[in-house]
Order: structure tokens, then C-alpha cells, then sequence
């Protein structure tokens, strides 16, 4: 990526945003029980469910009446729109801004923007300074599974790779393999590595148990690790650590424990404010083909509530302006609801026409970008493609979309990062940017 | 866990020898290479499993090895793994990697094909196909995905076009991905049937010689010097981490030749030469962590843990059997997180550089303090025919196990000095020395 320490000409320097926060709804939500409700479709479409007027006046669905508290903290996109109606296919485009189809696999946004945070072998540029991290965290994480090799780091290679943190998200503790153990005290948990120094200290005095001469790439690995497991790192996983009346808000279940989008989300909050670059949370539960409504209203309100705590939660730790949240899926879903059995009220896959929501690290609040016809079955203003989604978020993350992607190892080089749509009605987000 | 306690611990006289051989200061190199720089027997057979069936040896089968007297023992256990089924099985991961066997996106070859490919590529590797004619079977195949196998070489390309076609087969037959070769491959067809993703592979009309088959004459003819070095370098690249040059890779090709082209007179060449019995360390063997299904079979073998491989990326979905290897895992889309975590290749390009041996801070925080990992350890030491061990047998047993030698004297004093210590720390404590994780 390119340096940025000077602007562009005749812009003005721009503080941009130092982490990212992407909440993935895998499977494709709804775009009508989320951000684009309509009330005066037909029953067909909107199933005679109400909206609810936000405190800017937006109009959001009737499930989601905590982010109607909060609509100045985001934005939202009404009219996403790209061709691909397969949900590998689409999420590949949706994580890394590229067609499917050729003979590489590129690297999806989390990893474009952390590995230009940190130094490293065959980096050949950087970010402005003030935004490289050096935390011993990795500078790219996952809630808490993998998105699979389409959604991550391409051709990258495994040096790029976030850490996929496992565990699960339900458990009263968050259990994160590798970083914290399934007792989840701390530093008790520790135990098997505090015995390895114990071994170590033991045979200082009669030499090294391991046998073969120290290799550094070998001891610079596990220093890396320890220092993880030791140090002040693996407490940002620990939860309990925030009061009560927080965790409440992100939402939490009957048994008292935090719901999972809850926990995730309140970890990503606590990974924000260590200083880590990218956090992706995977939360993959929206393929909605059969019994819409009645599988999707807890989900969506439970995820209303953790993302509204979500904002207010990093404005209270002034990380909203350097943060950068953005939320959407693959897709959303098809306008008339399938009836017929075996769907039952499904809906099914929709790339047409969906919505998505940005706030904070520069994006302004308060505002609606492009807008869907009668049903949200066409874009009627404004599209909005996949690689202009991304670009922006990458602009005011401080990585240049336009630039050319580095020439990792074997292959030629790649660009521009991010291709910007040709048709004039199409572009940037630069009407929410600050 | 099978417990070799009579085969390897019943032989006092075998442990006794093994332990006089090998102790030796810390830090010294002498256990590992205890006479003139060359390797200790232990290690030698430790290598020849890894490289050859990509496992390591049970204690039996070390013990066998390092207390037999034959001067032909090392020639002879070459040609007992080249003969065995773990050398078909690990071989043809290799080649499944650059003949980039996998059913989904970007190579698309799909679940079906995938599974018949592999199984022709492993007859290949088990029966000793020579390298020309393995070429010539793929080239010259016409038909069906689904039911001749080798119509999938020409298919495993994310462009299939005659310029994807030629790079696909030249990174594969050349080691050198070029498009230059498309006229070949212009009047190469594919059309779809009535059956869900077969794909059938066919001759358009045109000019004769633009076909595959011409360009297998070029192959035996002017590309004929790059053609039958390829394997030579892959193999060279695969033990050593680098290619071969100058007399060394004469050498080898010669032997590649006198052997008619078959890949396991080259690998005799190879594991017989006294290069290969250089002890580790500087200058000596260079030092290679083991490859991610090797070391995820390797763990899974010792700690007696089952996982499962699924995924729902391939349809039809693919699960497979719990106690599959890793390395018999036919198909590049079906992967899982370890998998990721150690660098297993994407099979996206084929190319050599896409497999990736590096240790990084992430693959050590998962050895060092994965919950799952310490959960197997744990199993594994609690098992009836484990803990009905005496202390010493436990350790010695850890020892044998994962480092294929039994501990040597500063080791044992320590362990006696901690009285009692527990055993799954111990093998944890292997778990993570380099002397596990890499053959060296």
C-alpha cells in the first residue's frame, strides 16, 4: 500500500480511522426485517410487520428498536447491488471487492488493511506511521470461527492469516483456544506454560533441554506466543472484566450469560481499544430460506441490541471516531416471501437490491445513501458495488484503494486494490464521509 | 495408544545400548550425529518414515532398525516404505498439490472427479508409472471427469482457455507456468451432460497438430532435457527445500533415467546417497517442519484423537471418515483450521512456493496452550494401558513415541530429580521442542 503521510492534493488531511470492526452476517439478512423496511408493500412482501421511526427520522424495522435510539451514531446503505446469487461466490466478492472467477484466490479487506499496519518482510510500503501497531496480539482476528480460505488472506499466505480466536461465543467465559484455557482463570489457566519455564530455570543450571542449537526464527515464533499468553494481551479476552450493567446491554440470555453477537461484540470492543487493527466477527445465521419470521426475529433483535451497545460502548471510550464499524452479508433476501411448502414463508437469496450499515472512523451518522423501488427488488438511486463499499471503508482506514497490491512472493502484481464502478451514478461513499 | 512395551522397554540390553550411544552433554550435537557428522541410526529412520510415508515410526519399527546389525539396513528399509502404502498415500498428496486436485473454486474439478483423479495419481505413485507415460495418459485422455480420470489434468485450471490449459500444464509437466504453449491446447473442448458437474473433455476440429498429443512429442523431443528434470527438482525441492544444480542435479537425472523414469529408483538414489546421512545443524541437514497433515496425523496417531473432516463448500457435501488422515484428504477444498494454521497449500496455482513449512507465533500460542490439545494429552495419558506403567516406563515410552529415542542421561536425572512428574507435561513438553516438530 501506499505511504500516506501526504495528502492527495487539494484534499484535506484526513484523520483516518486506526481499527475496523466488520460484523459479517453470513447467509445474507434480510434487508427488509433490517434497514430497508416496507411498510406499504403488500403482505406478500412485508408480512404486515410495522417500522419504527428512529431518532433522525429514518424509518428501521420493528425488531430493531435500540439502533432506532442511536440512528445519529451510523449510517445506512440502501441500495448494495451485485450479480452473484451463490453464497461463496458473493461473499468472496463482498470480502475482497473482486470478481469470483480466475486463477487467484485475493485477499478479503481484514487482510489488506492489517498487514498494511505492520512491518514486515516484503512489505514495501506502509501506512502513515501513527497507524502501525505493534501489539502482540495479531493485528487481524476473528469471532470466533474462520470464515473459510475465500474470506481471509488469499494469496497472502499464512503470515497474513487472522487468528481465528475458536471457542464458543455462548460459554459464560470466553474461551479462546490457545489464549485461554476452558478453566478460563487467570493465570492459573496458565499452568502448562509456567511449567515450562520451570523446566527451563531447572536445567539452566545443567544445560538446555532442548537439543538442538537454538534456530531464531524458531525461538522468535514462540517468544511472540508467550508473550501473548503472558502478557497483557490474553486479559482482553477476559469479559468478566466489564461491569455488569455493560454487559446487559450488549444482551445478554436467560441463563445470564451474554448473548453470543453480545459477547463477540463486546470482545471486538475490548480488541478495539488494545489497539488491534481488524476484527471480523462471523456471525453467520441469516440464510433465511424457510420460515422467515419466525426463525429471524430473535436474531435480528439480538443483534439490534449488541450493535446499538456496540456504538454507544465505543463513543463512551472515544474509539467511535477512530473506529470504523460496517455490518452487512453476502446478500440479502428475496422481496416476496415463498409460501409454498417446503419454504413455508422463506426467503430466499437476493444480490440485487440490500442494505448495509457503516458508523464511526469517519463516516458520518445520521444519513441514507441510495434508495430501493416499491419492495427493495431494484436499486432506484445511487448503487452502491461491493468495490465501493470496501474502497471507502479502505480510504478512510488510510490505505489507498486505488494503489496496487504488493507483490506477494511468487505472483505479479495485482490492481488497483479495489476497482472502482465505471457508471457515473456509482462511486465512492465520499457523500458520508466526515 | 498402543503401548510397545514389549517390543521396545522388555529389551534392556536394546535400551541399554540406545542410551550409551546417544547420551551426551546438552547441547551437543553428539546425540544426533554421533560419529563424523553423520546421523545417529534413530534419526535416519526418523527421516526416512517423514520423507518417505510421512509419519513418524512407531518404536517398534526404531527399535527394529537401530539395534538390527546389517550393514544393508538402511538400504533395505528404503526399499521395505517405498513398497509400503503410506508411500502411495503421502506421495500422492504431493502430487495431488501441484496437479491441483480439488473440486471447488478456483479449479472447479468437482467432488467426483476429484476423488477418481487422486486415486488414479496414487495407482500411479504405487505402481512406479514412469514419468513420460503418466504425461502421455493425461495428455492423450478424452471423455468423461467422472469416469476417466486423467481427463482432469486438462480440467484443472481456473481459466479454460487454451492459454489457462497451457500454464496449468506446463507448471505441472516444466515447472514453468507459460501460456506460450496454447496452440496445443486451442481445439480442447469441454461440455457438460445431463449428469450434475460431469464435464466431458473433447478434440474440436482443427489443424493435427494442435492437439495435447503433439505437444507430448515436444515433450519427449525439444522440451525433453526441462521435462525429466521437473521431477527430479521437485523432489529435490521437497528434501531439501531447494532445487538442484549443476553435477548434483546431473547425478540425479542420471538416475532418474537408468531407472526408466520412475520415481522410486530416483528416490533409492536419493535416501542411499551419503548427503542424506548428514547429521543436523549448521551446515549439516537442513531442518524442515513437518508438513501440516504430517504433523496433524503425527498428533492425532499419539494422542489417539479423532477429528472429523466435513465441509459443505464442495456439494455434493463432503464427510469424511473420522479416522481419515490428513494426508489422505484427496480433495484441496476440504480443509480444516489446523490445516490453515500450518500452511497446508490452497492447490489454487500448483506451484511449489504455495506449501508453507515457516513456524510462526501463531502455529506455537496453538501447541503451546491450545485447550484441545492439552484435552488429548490428558486422554492420552489416562489411558488404562498407559497409566499401568511404572513412572520411568511412562516417560521412556513419551520419549519413544514422539521423538523416536529414549531419553538420554541429563534428561533422566532431571525427570528423577522431579519425582513424579506428571506425564502429560512431559509430553507437552515435547510436544513443542523443534526436535518434534521438524525433521532434522
Amino acid at each position: 500500500m501506499s505511504t500516506n503521510d501526504k495528502p492527495k492534493a487539494g484534499t484535506k488531511k484526513r484523520q483516518f480511522a486506526k481499527s475496523v470492526i466488520e460484523i459479517w452476517l453470513g447467509g445474507g439478512p434480510s434487508q427488509l426485517e433490517t434497514f430497508d423496511p416496507k411498510p406499504d408493500a403488500p403482505h406478500d412482501y412485508n408480512n404486515s410487520l410495522k417500522t419504527v421511526k428512529t431518532n433522525t427520522g429514518i424509518e428501521l424495522h420493528e425488531w430493531m428498536t435500540e439502533l432506532a435510539k442511536c440512528a445519529d451514531l451510523y449510517s445506512i446503505i440502501r441500495s448494495m447491488t451485485h450479480p452473484f446469487f451463490g453464497h461463496e461466490t458473493a461473499a468472496y466478492l463482498m470480502q475482497t471487492g473482486r470478481n469470483p472467477g480466475g486463477g487467484v484466490t485475493f485477499p478479503a479487506l481484514g487482510a489488506l488493511i492489517s498487514s498494511s499496519r505492520t512491518k514486515g518482510p516484503g512489505r514495501k510500503n506502509s501506512v502513515q506511521s501513527d497507524l502501525l501497531y505493534e501489539g502482540e496480539l495479531p493485528p487481524f482476528v476473528i469471532l470466533t470461527q474462520g470464515k473459510g480460505r475465500f474470506s481471509e488472506v488469499g494469496f497472502l499466505g499464512e503470515e497474513y492469516a487472522p487468528l481465528v480466536t475458536g471457542g464458543s461465543a455462548s460459554a459464560k467465559q470466553f474461551e479462546v483456544d490457545g489464549i485461554v484455557p476452558p478453566s478460563g482463570m487467570y493465570p492459573s489457566g496458565l499452568r502448562p506454560l509456567q511449567l515450562k519455564q520451570k523446566i527451563q530455570e531447572r536445567f539452566s543450571r545443567c544445560g538446555s533441554l532442548d537439543r538442538l542449537p537454538p534456530d531464531a526464527e524458531f525461538e522468535a515464533a514462540g517468544a511472540a506466543a508467550r508473550n501473548i499468553i503472558l502478557g497483557k494481551a490474553a486479559s482482553t479476552f477476559d469479559l468478566s472484566l466489564e461491569k455488569d450493567t455493560l454487559r446487559k446491554k450488549y444482551g445478554t440470555t436467560q441463563g445470564g450469560g451474554l448473548t453470543e453477537i453480545g459477547q463477540r461484540l463486546l470482545a471486538a470492543r475490548r480488541l478495539v481499544e488494545y489497539g488491534v487493527p481488524y476484527v471480523s466477527i462471523n456471525h453467520g445465521m441469516w440464510d433465511s430460506h424457510k420460515r422467515h419470521f419466525e426463525t429471524m426475529k430473535r436474531p435480528t433483535q439480538e443483534l439490534d441490541m449488541a450493535i446499538a451497545a456496540l456504538l454507544q460502548d465505543l463513543k463512551d471510550h472515544d474509539l467511535l471516531d477512530s473506529t470504523i464499524v460496517w455490518v452487512s452479508g453476502e446478500f440479502g433476501r428475496v422481496p416476496k416471501v415463498d409460501r409454498q411448502a417446503p419454504w413455508n414463508g422463506g426467503r430466499n437469496h437476493f444480490p440485487r437490491c440490500f442494505s448495509a450499515l457503516v458508523a464511526g472512523g469517519g463516516f458520518k451518522g445520521g444519513c441514507v445513501v441510495g434508495k430501493s423501488d416499491e419492495t427493495t427488488d431494484h436499486v432506484k438511486e445511487r448503487p452502491v458495488t461491493p468495490q465501493d463499499f470496501l474502497g471507502s471503508i479502505m480510504e478512510l482506514a488510510g490505505v489507498d484503494p486505488d494503489d496496487r497490491l504488493p507483490n506477494p512472493k511468487w505472483l505479479k502484481e495485482y490492481g488497483p486494490v479495489m476497482n472502482p464502478a465505471t457508471k457515473s451514478e456509482c462511486g465512492r461513499l465520499k457523500e458520508i464521509y466526515v | 495408544m498402543q503401548v510397545s512395551r514389549r517390543a521396545f522397554l522388555g529389551s534392556a540390553a536394546a535400551m541399554a545400548l540406545l542410551q550409551e550411544g546417544l547420551a551426551a552433554p546438552s547441547g551437543d550435537m553428539k546425540l544426533f550425529a554421533p560419529n563424523g557428522g553423520q546421523a545417529a541410526d534413530f534419526l535416519i529412520c526418523r527421516r526416512l518414515y517423514l520423507d518417505i510415508c510421512g509419519r513418524i515410526p512407531t518404536p517398534e519399527e526404531v527399535t527394529e532398525y537401530t539395534t538390527k546389525r546389517d550393514v544393508k539396513k538402511r538400504e533395505k528399509l528404503i526399499d521395505q516404505l517405498l513398497d509400503s502404502d503410506d508411500f502411495a498415500d503421502y506421495w500422492s498428496m504431493r502430487y495431488c498439490d501441484f496437479l491441483r486436485v480439488k473440486s471447488e473454486f478456483p479449479i472447479n474439478l468437482w467432488p467426483n472427479a476429484v476423488y477418481v483423479y487422486h486415486r488414479r495419481i496414487r495407482e500411479s505413485i504405487l505402481h512406479d508409472e514412469p514419468w513420460n507415460d503418466f504425461a502421455r495418459a493425461m495428455l492423450f485422455a478424452r471423455g468423461s471427469n467422472f469416469r476417466v480420470p486423467e481427463v482432469n489434468f486438462l480440467r484443472a485450471t481456473a481459466e479454460k482457455t487454451p492459454e489457462g490449459i497451457s500454464e496449468a500444464v506446463s507448471s505441472a509437466l516444466l515447472l514453468e507456468p507459460t501460456s506460450k504453449y496454447a496452440r496445443y491446447f486451442s481445439r480442447v473442448g469441454f461440455k457438460s451432460t445431463r449428469e450434475w458437474k460431469e464435464v466431458v473433455v473433447y478434440l474440436k476440429p482443427g489443424p493435427e497438430d494442435a492437439t495435447p498429443n503433439a505437444f507430448m512429442s515436444e515433450l519427449e523431443g525439444p522440451l525433453a532435457q526441462k521435462f525429466f528434470s521437473t521431477p527430479v527438482q521437485r523432489v529435490h525441492y521437497w528434501i531439501y527445500g531447494t532445487y538442484a544444480r549443476g553435477g548434483e542435479l546431473d547425478r540425479w537425472v542420471s538416475a532418474f533415467r537408468s531407472g526408466g523414469w520412475r520415481l522410486k529408483p530416483l528416490l533409492r538414489h536419493v535416501f542411499n546417497h551419503s548427503d542424506y546421512r548428514r547429521g543436523p545443524g549448521k551446515g549439516g541437514f537442513p531442518a524442515r517442519r513437518l508438513d501440516a497433515e504430517v504433523l496433524d496425523d503425527a498428533i492425532c496417531s499419539l494422542t489417539g484423537a479423532i477429528r472429523s473432516f466435513g465441509s459443505t463448500a464442495p456439494e455434493p457435501y463432503s464427510f469424511l471418515p473420522p479416522a481419515r488422515k490428513s494426508i489422505l484428504v484427496e480433495d484441496g477444498s476440504i480443509a480444516s483450521s489446523f490445516l490453515l494454521l500450518f500452511g497446508r497449500p490452497s492447490r489454487d496455482t500448483g506451484l511449489m512456493e504455495e506449501r508453507n513449512n515457516t513456524i510462526t507465533a501463531k502455529q506455537r500460542l496453538y501447541l503451546y496452550n491450545s485447550s484441545r490439545l492439552w484435552r488429548n494429552l490428558g486422554n492420552m495419558v489416562e489411558r488404562p494401558e498407559f497409566k499401568g506403567l511404572s513412572h520411568k516406563d511412562q516417560i521412556d515410552e513419551l520419549y519413544m513415541r514422539f521423538l523416536s529415542r529414549p531419553p538420554v542421561k541429563d534428561e533422566i536425572f532431571y525427570l528423577d530429580q522431579k519425582n513424579n512428574i506428571n506425564p502429560r507435561d512431559v509430553a507437552w513438553y515435547i510436544l513443542n521442542s523443534r526436535e518434534f516438530l521438524y525433521r532434522i
